[in-house]
């Protein structure tokens, strides 16, 4: 379980998380959702580790982030953090990185070689295994950054975007159904993502962050009686984040044609 | 390695007959004698200790041998044999070069033997011994006018290396060397070092979040005895150096602002701060009367005490300078002591500051290794 609690952090002057309580449950696959600067990898880099909030804190199967040597250890054994632009060892093979990481995180060493052998199966990099990851394009960047977190095993992801960068379609069906299976397993898996589109199927809860706030929480269902719309996730977005959106196109539309 | 350097001696010979007759002193040759002995006593450690030869190691752990029996590849310590060895430069240098200080060439010898057992030591974690022989070295360096007692306390340093070359070689079935991986870094071609090197490169975020290997600290005790040596090798060299000419007392507070608090203060909160920045702005902490951020801030107390020491200590031994042979060395070791031992730990501070992660600059120092996806 993560237990997000009071969290406001600022960068600067202005807070760009205020008062965030949140909890998402094992097993839970969590979208957070919102437009651009709304403060969504600023909240996975809280709950991460990356940042410290100047205010509130960050549990993690009940221990407190940072509170000691010996919890957070324990909580990085739990976690991976992948963010939106990982920074990659450009001179080592795909599969050499793979096994890295998944060294890092004590896995036995036969079924890491497994492990990462399906991953680069998975994602259609078999043939790209032995080659450094200088020579693969952006998507299979993304496609090997995205294995790097799943051959850690961890029980809880925390995603930044993960469909973005370049995801092919066939990146993104199998990215669906492993982080779905995975959710379905017993895991927890939190991401952040701009485009409702790609996880109002997958996502069980969903956090929609406007101005650094939770705007609100809950499942799809839950959102569409807040709203009062029966429409699909985006639709229920555009009431929420983006209410004048719609008469801004026109406006825009009627401009550009007289 | 004998072969050549005989060749080379004989080549020398030569030519300081055909040039000289004979007579004069032979400089050239005189050093290519202190290096022989300096030379052969290195590799009668390198050559012969297990720690420097993964194969060798490799091998030793597989077969039944214990450290009650020989070596099967030949002795570290010295032997009968290598007084044939270095007897004969001993007799070349007395018979032919009377410019050679005997005393001093047994010295040199001993000395790089040592050294070379240092290295062993601090790759196999026996720190006591390494500190020891440290020291003596200081010693050695202290009497090298004297040269029968710098002999003296050279062997003196020998017994004691020995003692930690015997304790080393029974703890043999607990080394672990697994940081040389097959081969040592230094005997690696370029290509196989860098390939070594890359190996431990795995980009952003999991060179730096990772559940393990997060950051060497030193420990309390290290952090001692590497400050005391601190204070204790200025005490040598300034007794080696002696009063210098027309130096001014004022000359410590810039020496001890300039060379001692400004480098250490800044290595130790580099090492600390270098993408591990305050998790609020300058103008965040102003305008949200956050001025003190404990949790971090607690970094920068470590590089203000060792500033401040080695000012006060600049500032003594200007006022006072008939006691700069005590005022500098204490200093040093108390500015080590701040470096090493002030907390809080890498260890701790990576894991429980209160920082924010600038991946851009942890990766800087590794841009020819990684890219951004």
């Amino acid at each position: 379980m993560i237990t997000v609690a009071d969290v406001t952090q600022h960068y600067g002057i202005r807070p760009v998380l205020r008062h965030i309580n949140l909890t998402i449950p094992d097993g839970s696959l969590a979208a957070v959702i919102g437009p651009n600067g709304m403060g969504k990898s600023t909240l996975l880099g809280v709950i991460a580790g990356v940042l410290t909030p100047q205010h509130g804190y960050i549990e993690i199967e009940g221990l407190r982030r940072k509170s000691s040597i010996d919890a957070e250890l324990e909580i990085r054994r739990k976690v991976v953090y992948l963010p939106d632009r990982p920074w990659l060892p450009k001179n080592r093979t795909g599969r050499e990185f793979l096994l890295g990481v998944g060294r890092l995180y004590d896995i036995p060493v036969e079924r890491l070689i497994d492990h990462a052998e399906r991953l680069l199966q998975l994602f259609e990099l078999d043939g790209l295994g032995d080659s450094p990851i200088r020579t693969y394009s952006a998507g299979q960047q993304k496609k090997i950054s995205l294995s790097s977190a799943l051959v850690t095993e961890a029980n809880v992801l925390l995603l930044d975007e993960p469909f973005s960068g370049g995801l092919d379609p066939s990146g993104i069906l199998a990215l669906k159904h492993v982080l779905r299976r995975l959710a379905h397993d017993g895991g927890t898996i939190l991401m952040t993502t701009p485009v409702p589109e790609l996880v109002d199927e997958l996502a069980d809860r969903l956090i929609i962050l406007r101005d650094g706030q939770i705007a609100i929480e809950g499942t799809l269902h839950d959102l569409q009686r807040a709203t009062e719309c029966s429409g699909p996730l985006s639709e229920v977005l555009e009431r929420l984040i983006s209410p004048h959106t719609l008469e801004n196109l026109d406006r825009y539309f009627e401009g550009r044609f007289r | 390695m004998v072969g050549v350097l005989i060749l080379f001696y004989a080549v020398l010979e030569l030519i300081h007959w055909k040039l000289f007759g004979g007579g004069g002193a032979n400089v050239a040759e005189e050093l290519l004698i202190e290096t022989a002995a300096i030379v052969y006593a290195a590799s009668r450690v390198f050559m012969f200790h297990p720690v420097f030869n993964a194969d060798y190691h490799k091998w030793l752990a597989a077969v039944p041998w214990t450290a009650r029996k020989p070596l099967p590849a030949g002795p570290v310590h010295l032997v009968l044999q290598d007084l044939v060895v270095v007897g004969s430069l001993f007799a070349i240098a007395w018979l032919r070069h009377p410019g050679i200080n005997l005393p001093r060439l047994g010295v040199n010898f001993l000395m790089m033997y040592e050294l070379a057992l240092v290295i062993s030591f601090v790759s196999l974690a026996r720190p006591w011994f390494t500190y020891a022989i440290i020291f003596g070295f200081g010693l050695i360096v202290l009497t090298r006018d004297f040269p029968l007692a710098a002999l003296a306390v050279a062997a003196a340093l020998y017994v004691v290396s020995l003692a930690g070359l015997v304790r080393s070689l029974q703890d043999f079935e607990n080394w672990d060397l697994s940081w040389l991986e097959e081969q040592p870094i230094f005997s690696l071609s370029q290509q196989k070092a860098l390939d070594l090197l890359r190996k431990n490169i795995l980009g952003w975020p999991f060179d730096c979040i990772r559940p393990r290997d997060v950051a060497g600290s030193i420990r309390y005790r290290d952090g001692t005895m590497i400050s005391l040596l601190l204070g204790w090798w200025a005490f040598v060299i300034l007794q080696r150096i002696g009063p210098l000419p027309n130096a001014q007392p004022e000359g410590w507070r810039a020496f001890f602002f300039g060379f001692v608090s400004l480098p250490a203060a800044g290595i130790r909160a580099s090492i600390y701060c270098w993408g591990y920045s305050s998790p609020i702005s300058f103008w965040g902490r102003v305008f949200t009367l956050r001025w003190i951020v404990p949790g971090y801030d607690q970094v920068l107390l470590a590089p203000i005490a060792l500033m401040g020491v080695a000012l006060a200590g600049g500032e003594l031994a200007s006022r006072f300078p008939q006691s700069v042979p005590l005022i500098v060395p204490a200093t040093m070791t108390a500015v080590g002591l701040c470096a090493f031992n002030l907390g809080p730990s890498l260890k701790r501070w990576r894991l429980t500051g209160n920082h924010r992660l600038s991946p851009a600059f942890l990766m800087a120092k590794k841009q020819a290794e990684v890219q951004q996806v």
